[in-house]
């Protein structure tokens, strides 16, 4: 069964969306592809929203059209400590081990992927890694353990960077590390990154195969390079202590991948 | 981290426990041109610093050895909070916070050998010898606070062996690591 049986969501073809907090000045613009609201936790401030999931390269262009128009309206934004930008990857047709295997790998390079985010991003309370709130770790491994979803709906982890609530809205994973940024190409960069790792990380059997990949890669930047590609050097460029950080990744990641002892037949 | 108002520092600080020049504080309020309230805990005196001399990175959490037993603490990634600092609502064990996070800023674990002696000979619930590792008096070895991983048993001459169950082979590094970290 898939997340979207699984979950009872409608069906979504897009395969990612985006949410971009932003603070400044005039920066209310509506787009064909963007939907505008007001934010509360923001000072003088708007969230654009993605009115429908895409593609990676839909993704793109819309981001160049937000540019645009806020470039034509002069808007003006600044860095903030409190924007952060949110990417909903689209799970719907993964099996739950498909999901657990992505959400595997996606722990095991957390540490890089959240540096490339942003320095202020690591161990920002709005986006905490897996190092930084255990409990979320504890947590995926009992919904593995007992198939109990309520596990990854539970609201105690939806300021995780990984957010597992989203299943149930949407049939996604929402990726909540990236810093408020006007450099769209930062945001698209990071989608794609993220897309990546989905689909690569269905190369893998389970997330017991990842951790064993993890081993037998060689080093990090081996591991890193089948996993997000070329984008690899991004991470690689910001992360001078790249094996450390995704050493200690697997070390989390373990936690999920065991926490049972086959996934044959999960 | 920088926050760029003392009033928003103060949303996120206030009540909360951060790092200050290597020690846990608690900070009470934020304040005036960019200053903190603050208290080093678990007992320490009060003073006031600079709102960027507080270290926002996370305090790295695990056991803590309190009143003979090993308590495991954790971070929770709750949304309703809204604060950057340790509180009693982010915990899964609030009653050792205190202590708890004054400890974990820099810990000094007792050795394996001490751990054995005080939880089989002294009648000790549990004792942590890593941040992530403990024995039990019953000879269980948990992981994390959440699980029996393994025992600890001795032989005839009091040596003690380490087993990890089979279903949890795969922290057989982790273990070790955690063992011989004393040997350094």
């Amino acid at each position: 069964m898939n997340i979207r049986n699984k979950f009872g969501v409608g069906k979504t073809t897009g395969a990612i969306g985006i949410e971009i907090e932003a603070e400044g000045r005039n920066l209310f613009v509506r787009t064909e592809e963007w939907d505008v609201v007001g934010d509360g936790s923001l000072e003088d401030g708007v969230e654009y929203v993605l009115r429908e999931p895409t593609s990676l390269k839909g993704a793109k262009s819309a981001l160049v059209s937000l540019q645009e128009a806020l470039a034509g309206r002069g808007a003006v934004l600044k860095q903030s400590a409190r924007t952060s930008v949110h990417v909903h990857v689209n799970v719907q047709s993964l099996s739950m081990k498909e999901m657990y295997t992505f959400v595997t790998a996606y722990l095991v390079l957390e540490g890089a992927l959240t540096r490339f985010c942003g320095k202020d991003r690591e161990g920002n309370l709005f986006c905490l890694r897996a190092g930084d709130a255990e409990y979320r770790v504890a947590s995926l491994a009992n919904a593995v353990r007992t198939k109990d979803l309520d596990y990854l709906l539970d609201d105690n982890h939806r300021y995780s960077a990984i957010n597992t609530c989203s299943l149930g809205r949407f049939g996604s994973l929402e990726f909540r590390a990236m810093r408020g940024s006007a450099d769209f190409n930062t945001i698209h960069n990071w989608a794609a990154m993220l897309l990546l790792l989905r689909n690569k990380s269905r190369l893998f059997d389970s997330p017991q195969d990842i951790i064993k990949g993890f081993s037998l890669s060689g080093g990090g930047e081996a591991f890193l390079r089948k996993l997000v590609g070329k984008r690899a050097s991004l991470l690689i460029e910001v992360c001078p202590d790249l094996d450390e950080l995704l050493f200690n990744g697997m070390r989390q990641a373990q936690d999920v991948a065991y926490a049972i002892p086959s996934w044959e037949n999960y | 981290m920088r926050y760029d108002s003392t009033a928003y520092a103060n949303s996120r600080l206030a009540g909360t426990i951060v790092k200050c020049a290597g020690k846990a504080v608690y900070v009470s309020e934020c304040f005036g041109e960019r200053l903190a309230k603050i208290r080093v805990l678990p007992h320490g005196n009060e003073d006031v610093v600079n709102l960027d001399n507080l270290d926002l990175s996370p305090i790295k959490l695990g056991y803590v050895n309190i009143g003979g037993c090993a308590e495991y603490l954790q971070r929770i990634p709750k949304r309703r909070d809204w604060r950057q600092g340790l509180r009693a609502n982010n915990v899964n064990n609030a009653g050792v916070l205190d202590k708890g996070a004054a400890f974990l800023v820099n810990p000094t674990y007792p050795t394996p050998e001490k751990v054995v002696d005080r939880v089989f000979r002294c009648g000790d619930e549990s004792m942590a010898f890593s941040r992530h590792f403990s024995a039990r008096y019953d000879g269980c070895i948990r992981h994390k606070g959440r699980q029996s991983v393994g025992e600890v048993c001795l032989d005839d001459e009091d040596h003690a062996s380490w087993k990890l169950y089979d279903d949890f082979l795969y922290l057989e590094e982790a273990l070790k690591e955690a063992l011989d970290e004393h040997k350094k």
